[in-house]
């Protein structure tokens, strides 16, 4: 009967704030009526990571494809190849036949947090997002651009400003890091059925 | 007795009684509810009993909270009132309800260093069979991946042990934190958990007061504001058994002697024989529990509520001497009874002080209790009551006459073929039933919580996902360094019968602490990973010479960075598993592995036949334990009735030569037939039924001797049939008690005194 152990695994799982500021800057109405939310996606990406420490970019890229409330699957194949399946259950990553990670997201809440975040910037769930963040931006001709600000301080520890940009389609994406980290990533050839 | 002495006994009991009184009372007296400090110590090796200890501490000192409720933010908007509420108790450490933002990073910092000396299972392995290619991959693959968690630190801990380590932390308990609260998982209605720690001891009165007021007014409070809060600890059952030993000891005490009043007052039709027969008992009863106090430090409440059966027979010698009082003078009355006074007195205390030979320390309080009441009631008796009736008048009870008139109407016992026959008969049938009947020992029978508690406590646990038990395995080493080595090497043989579901999840302190020879061996490991992947890594990822020299400066800065058990003890983190180690000195150690779930007998079994063959491993079941505790003294029990038995036996044939069977048959057969009855009324027969026994044996003989030294006079059998109405009016409500103990108690007493009664006239010597 121990509780104190709770303590250690470093969970953090969010819910809406009713306190927080309501929707003012910006019209996620407007957004929503823009952007498609289509069934399943596929397509090509390009994804950049910078290390601060560093100074150093690591350059990948690959395909991905995603169904809606489902799955998505993040298939690297340069420089290394790597799959990654993300469910709202878990998270599988496989290289060639051997898994090098899996985790339920009960076991691990702040992977889930983060796929939950990562599942619904992929699939423009904006009343999702905001659950998290608070979202502001431009649209202009049919191209948006949407800055998102943790709300929660613990959660900025992992994230701390997301920014997108798209048309029908999320085009771009990059999610900065406290310490000066980033990960960008462009998204072409999407598809959908 | 000489004129002298005469005069000075009773200023030097009273005196004596006095000073007693003074010592004992000079102090609010402490009362002890806890049903575990009925059973005896001394059956568990000292390390069982200290493993024991530390897993149960986590019950007892701890109280858990869930609050529920519609919303979330409702929820959490009342947490930190209930948590200041407690924190403000005197009885209370501290209350947790959330995590501070510092938290993740204090636990960074305290386990960081230790990375590389603390491996998990998986890992180990893999690096002893050389499979180095994979943790390579599994940096790219994180490096490369889209998602930011689980960071990878490329200089000083390239490979992501300390990921592995923290993962190796988690728990089976399903909470999380939201918004650093602790949300108990997929429950219907948000659910946050409270955990409260107590300073003082559950059982103790005080703490029980103070927490569980707080806890009524914080529920009440919630429940207005349509929110729930459930509780669960050991004080809780320590509450519930503590006030249903109360309300009983009221009930029954107040029934008791509201029933014998009616009945005194019915047959002396005057208040002053009932408060000169009241002042026995209550310096008998005063006098035990100041002896007690004495001796034992506390008063037991199920002594106390057993000590009301003393009542019960200390109120025969005032009955007896009073009733003789009213056919003879104050000097006369007594010199004529004090021969079954004294001997009445003797085979009582006989039957109860063979209790103090049972080695359960409920029972020696018990004894001491009863043996210290009858004394102390029987001189104020002998002392006492000639003073206070120096002026009453004779004047002989008309119910007596009647009495006795329907008393010589019962048909005598005569040795013939008819009735030995029929006892015979009655005797083998009993001998039978009992003989067949299944002996219960199970620890239910100790259990004194109400159902709807035990319901609560279930729910509180299946939330959480936890379980309260009290099995674990237990290794007991020369140093901490081999219980670690011998708790690896049997976990490695429990984690395929984990995956079989053979047996429950487990923790071990061997999943997060290893031994250090262990530690070494594991950063030799790692060094062996570096030399042989490092480089590949750093030129895959297009690092330079200089950055890979840092990683490697950073792994040999941590090769002292070895974890002792007295740093892990220290960590905050650490706090949950602190009880996985029972005990480390210089020259013994003990550690225990703790299952999250009930083992059966199937994983018992599995279990025994992984352990049997080490002498240092064992596996602990209170639950057993208590039970085959029972069963041991169920035996002995009944041993020292049959002792106690023989011993009256003796000391009456002595005295009464052939006639002896007058006197010894009822309480006997009575014994027998009651003992037949409980079996077939309950099943079978326990260690509180046999305690009964005792009790009809010590009424039923004073019965017999009165009788027969009296040669069956009428004021002689109405004070036998008062007393024994008086006892079962104290015994007889036991019967209907809630708690187990006292029900069976009462059960068999009610059965046995009243056969006992019913038999005498047959079997007691007839006047002429």
């Amino acid at each position: 009967m121990k509780y104190l152990w709770l303590l250690v695994f470093v969970p953090f799982l969010y819910s809406a704030q009713s306190s927080a500021q309501p929707f003012t800057q910006f019209d996620v109405v407007a957004l929503n009526q823009l952007t498609l939310s289509p069934g399943s996606l596929s397509g090509q990406f390009s994804q950049q990571k910078y290390l601060a420490d560093f100074d150093m970019q690591l350059a990948s890229s690959g395909e991905f494809d995603y169904t809606k409330n489902q799955s998505v699957n993040w298939h690297t194949l340069a420089p290394i190849e790597n799959k990654i399946t993300m469910t709202p259950q878990s998270i599988t990553s496989v290289q060639g036949n051997t898994q090098v990670m899996h985790l339920q997201a009960d076991s691990n809440p702040v992977v889930s947090v983060l796929s939950d975040i990562f599942f619904s910037v992929l699939t423009s769930q904006w009343q999702q997002l905001e659950v998290y963040f608070t979202l502001s931006g431009q649209i202009d001709d049919g191209q948006w651009q949407v800055v998102l600000i943790p709300k929660d301080s613990a959660i900025s520890q992992a994230v701390s400003k997301i920014e997108l940009q798209g048309d029908a389609y999320l085009r771009h994406l990059k999610f900065i890091e406290n310490n000066g980290d980033y990960t960008d990533i462009t998204f072409k050839d999407l598809r959908h059925e | 007795m000489t004129p002298t002495l005469k005069k000075l006994a009773l200023p030097v009991w009273l005196a004596l009684l006095a000073s007693l009184y003074f010592c004992a009372f000079h102090q609010a007296p402490t009362f002890d509810s806890s049903i575990m400090s009925l059973l005896p110590h001394s059956q568990q090796q000292p390390m069982v009993q200290r493993a024991i200890d530390k897993t149960s501490a986590g019950f007892s000192n701890r109280m858990l909270l869930l609050l529920s409720g519609a919303s979330d933010v409702q929820v959490q908007g009342e947490l930190s009132g209930i948590a200041e509420a407690f924190q403000s108790l005197e009885h209370v450490t501290k209350v947790q309800w959330r995590v501070d933002d510092d938290y993740l990073a204090r636990f960074h910092q305290q386990l960081f260093p230790y990375r590389f000396a603390l491996l998990d299972n998986k890992s180990r392995q893999a690096l002893r069979s050389g499979q180095f290619d994979q943790f390579e991959q599994r940096t790219l693959a994180k490096l490369y991946s889209p998602l930011s968690a689980d960071k990878i630190d490329l200089i000083e801990d390239p490979f992501g042990f300390f990921t592995q380590l923290r993962q190796q932390q988690k728990s089976d308990v399903n909470v999380q934190f939201a918004q650093s609260f602790l949300k108990v998982k997929d429950t219907k209605q948000p659910t946050y958990l409270l955990l409260v720690t107590l300073s003082g001891d559950p059982y103790s009165l005080d703490v029980q007061k103070s927490i569980i007021d707080a806890l009524k007014k914080q529920q009440q409070w919630l429940n207005d504001e349509d929110l729930t809060l459930h509780a669960s600890g050991m004080i809780l059952h320590a509450d519930a058994g503590a006030q249903q030993a109360k309300s009983e000891i009221s009930t029954i005490g107040i029934g008791s002697l509201l029933g014998i009043t009616i009945v005194l007052l019915m047959v002396f039709r005057h208040v002053k024989p009932i408060i000169l027969m009241l002042i026995p008992v209550a310096i008998g009863c005063i006098t035990a529990i100041a002896v007690t106090i004495l001796i034992f430090g506390k008063v037991h409440l199920i002594t106390l509520a057993f000590g009301a059966g003393l009542v019960g027979v200390s109120i025969d010698y005032a009955l007896h001497y009073i009733c003789e009082r009213r056919y003879n003078s104050a000097q006369k009355g007594l010199s004529s009874i004090l021969p079954s006074l004294v001997l009445g007195l003797i085979s009582s205390v006989l039957a109860y002080a063979v209790q103090i030979f049972a080695p359960f320390p409920g029972l020696q309080q018990m004894a001491v209790f009863s043996v210290v009441g009858l004394i102390s009631s029987w001189l104020t008796v002998v002392f006492l009551l000639p003073v206070l009736t120096q002026r009453s008048s004779e004047s002989p009870i008309p119910l007596a006459t009647t009495l006795n008139a329907w008393r010589t109407e019962v048909p005598r016992f005569k040795m013939n073929l008819a009735t030995l026959t029929l006892l015979l008969f009655f005797v083998s049938g009993s001998v039978f039933v009992i003989a067949n009947g299944n002996p219960q020992d199970d620890v239910r029978l100790l259990q004194t919580s109400p159902p709807s508690l035990l319901k609560q406590e279930n729910r509180i646990q299946q939330m959480l996902g936890t379980s309260n038990s009290t099995q674990f395995v237990l290794l007991t080493c020369d140093s901490l360094d081999m219980c670690l080595q011998n708790e690896q090497l049997l976990t490695e043989q429990l984690i395929p019968l984990v995956n079989m579901n053979k047996i429950p999840p487990f923790q071990a302190l061997s999943e997060h602490l290893s031994s250090t020879p262990v530690q070494l061996e594991n950063y030799q490991l790692v060094a062996q990973l570096y030399r042989a992947k490092l480089q590949s890594l750093y030129s895959k990822l297009g690092l330079n010479e200089a950055q890979q020299q840092k990683a490697i400066l950073a792994f040999e800065a941590a090769q002292v960075n070895q974890l002792s058990v007295k740093q892990w003890q220290k960590m905050e983190v650490n706090e949950g598993w602190q009880d996985l180690l029972v005990t480390d000195d210089v020259d013994s150690s003990a550690t225990i592995v703790r299952f999250t779930g009930y083992l059966n007998n199937e994983a018992k079994n599995s279990l025994e036949d992984i352990i049997s063959t080490r002498p240092n491993i064992q596996l602990i079941d209170q639950v057993a334990n208590i039970s085959n505790v029972l069963q041991t003294y169920r035996i002995q029990i009944s041993q020292l009735v049959f002792a106690a038995y023989m011993a009256v036996l003796l000391l009456l044939t002595w005295r009464y030569r052939m006639g002896v069977w007058r006197v010894i048959a009822p309480p006997i057969l009575a014994s027998l037939f009651a003992l037949a009855a409980v079996t077939l009324i309950e099943g079978g027969v326990n260690i509180f039924h046999l305690l009964g026994l005792i009790l009809v044996l010590g009424i039923g003989l004073d019965m017999g001797i009165f009788m027969t030294e009296s040669a069956s006079n009428p004021q002689t059998w109405l004070a036998v049939t008062l007393s024994s109405l008086t006892s079962l009016l104290a015994f007889g409500l036991l019967t209907w008690s809630q708690t187990p103990v006292l029900h069976h108690f009462g059960l068999t007493v009610l059965i046995g005194l009243s056969l006992v009664w019913l038999m005498t006239p047959s079997m007691c010597k007839h006047d002429k």
